[in-house]
């Protein structure tokens, strides 16, 4: 039991101190006096500090501190400097949107990723293709991979509208494109896995059964591989976060992502700051998820 | 040997590109900034390799301008990250337990619970805008993940017999760090270095192709393909150009270390 317990205790020191770093952020950024965008440029001293007293701006900075913790402990994200929309509320909208588009770019990852090294160790002809489509587009960047979608598939072959959410499968361009990077490291990590498997004594002992080759690849060697995979979801689901600003950017999906860029464009740290503390928070569950599920499975990790 | 010799092409093609960027000023007759709207939008021919972009600038002579901010800019804070990381790993791992030490942990664990690329973005976002601050914020970010592994093996070095004998005989903490700890940790820590440097160009293109990097009219691989996005329909060489490159050179960079990586074992 104490194993759960330390890493949660873990999770929530780095949860703590993501939320002190994201204080000091928006405290500590050049730019980030929202007054002068708040106001413009032919405001006066006057109006300056008066907003500045309204936004508490001017208080000593551990009592600042202690508001912003109170605050966001009481679950209010605050509004935007720009905007003056609710944050909590913009992100609970976009938020289902960019899930959406990162639960169909994880299975395409996870199916495609699989069979591709399946495919790899199965037949040794196609191995050269999996690898040139591993570790290839794997290192084209994201971003340049999704401009080249949107011009060879949007433009050249009209196959989808350019941009935005019309709903449907509209989806799957996006999604594709973001899964093209974890789905190389799946399927990297399902052929190595295979092949180190491939050599130990029970796959000889199913041969030796009369297995044909197809059931012991795919049935007794793909159960243990497939372990491996689930370890390495943290780092997909990270992949995928970071994806998530590029691909929303390109494709024009109105989600988080897409808020973040706009927000960091436009100087407006507190939605800056909410949506850094929105993927901590996210990412450490994630974390916090895969290990309790590699711990379950395997008990020698809780020692 | 098939190894060696992706290693050099890899190699090859880096330093390829980096003379390129040295010598452009002297090998393109255009400047890369100056605006020539007789020019605009014109696809690539042999005047101009990679085409003109919407305010006629060459692309070929502001590619390379641009591979001096990818390239140089990308190798200089990954060094100094590398630097900072040593030095905040080495003390962090030596006063163990103590005030800076508890205080770097918790910093190394808050990073850490954030994926890179949005701990870059946002203090990127913190230290206002341009290639000086995506440069920096890499550099801090990186250097804490170095850091990480720095703190780790002195944290295990400190008590072997030789760091112990050292003490015995006078030598103070800095004499220990630099002449006895750094030799046995500088390999590991150089590889990793390498390997970070495809994912530091890969970072910088990115940042600046969000508009928060590298401020226009200076060129960088990842601001040209963004001044490209407008125009994705009409005139696809914009974008299509800068970014081959920077594609073909994150390639290279992942695997030379690659297999730097492999050639160690």
């Amino acid at each position: 039991m104490s194993f759960y317990f330390r890493k949660t205790g873990q999770y929530l020191l780095a949860l703590f101190g993501v939320l002190t770093l994201s204080f000091f952020l928006v405290y500590k950024a050049p730019a980030g006096d929202p007054t002068k965008t708040m106001l413009g440029f032919q405001a006066t001293e006057e109006d300056i500090r008066s907003l500045r007293r309204e936004l508490g701006l001017d208080r000593p900075l551990i009592v600042q501190y202690a508001i912003y913790c109170k605050r966001l402990l009481t679950g209010h994200l605050g509004r935007s400097f720009i905007s003056d929309f609710d944050i909590g509320r913009e992100l609970a909208r976009r938020f289902p949107l960019t899930l959406a588009l990162a639960a169909t770019a994880t299975l395409i990852a996870l199916v495609g990723g699989v069979l591709l090294g399946l495919l790899s160790v199965l037949y040794k002809k196609a191995d050269p293709l999996v690898a040139f489509f591993a570790i290839g587009l794997g290192s084209v960047p994201v971003f340049y991979l999704g401009l080249l979608v949107v011009w060879f598939f949007g433009y050249k072959l009209n196959l989808f509208p350019i941009s935005g959410y019309k709903g449907g499968m509209n989806v799957l361009p996006p999604a594709l494109v973001l899964a093209l990077h974890p789905m190389a490291n799946v399927a990297r990590i399902t052929a190595v896995e295979l092949d180190r498997i491939l050599k130990q004594d029970y796959i000889r002992t199913a041969y030796a059964m009369g297995f044909p080759r197809r059931r012991v690849v795919g049935k007794f060697a793909l159960k243990n591989a497939l372990l491996s995979v689930v370890s390495s979801l943290s780092n997909g689901f990270a992949m995928l976060l970071s994806g998530t600003f590029f691909v929303e950017y390109i494709f024009g999906w109105p989600g988080v992502g897409l808020l973040a860029v706009d927000a960091m464009l436009n100087y407006d740290y507190p939605v800056i700051q909410s949506i850094v503390l929105l993927t901590a928070v996210s990412f450490i569950l994630i974390n916090l998820a895969t290990d309790f599920l590699y711990a379950l499975v395997d008990p020698r990790v809780r020692g | 040997m098939k190894k060696k010799g992706i290693r050099v092409i890899a190699l090859a093609f880096l330093g390829l590109i980096g003379l390129l960027a040295v010598a452009i000023d002297r090998l393109s007759p255009y400047d890369p900034v100056r605006v020539d709207y007789e020019a605009a939008l014109q696809p690539p021919s042999l005047k101009h390799p990679f085409g003109t972009d919407s305010f006629g600038r060459d692309l070929f002579t502001r590619a390379f301008y641009g591979a001096r901010i990818s390239l140089f800019g990308s190798a200089l804070s990954l060094f100094a990250s590398m630097v900072l990381g040593l030095a905040l790993g080495g003390m962090a791992g030596l006063f163990r337990g103590r005030l800076l030490d508890v205080l770097f942990s918790f910093f190394i664990l808050t990073i850490w619970s954030i994926p890179f690329i949005v701990a870059v973005l946002a203090l990127t976002a913190a230290f206002g805008r341009g290639a000086f601050a995506t440069f920096s914020a890499l550099a801090v970010v990186n250097a804490v993940l170095i850091g990480r592994f720095v703190r780790g093996e002195v944290i295990a070095l400190r008590e072997r017999d030789f760091i112990r004998a050292a003490r015995a005989l006078g030598a103070g903490n800095g004499r220990i760090l630099i002449k006895h700890i750094l030799p046995n940790i500088l390999p590991p820590v150089l590889v990793t270095t390498v390997l970070s440097f495809s994912i530091f160009i890969a970072t910088e293109a990115g940042i600046s192709f969000l508009g928060l990097g590298t401020q226009p009219p200076t060129p960088s691989w990842g601001s040209m393909i963004r001044d490209g996005l407008p125009y994705i329909g009409t005139a696809w060489w914009i974008s299509f150009f800068p970014g081959l490159l920077l594609t073909l050179c994150v390639v290279s960079a992942g695997f030379l270390a690659e297999s730097l990586g492999t050639g160690k074992e």
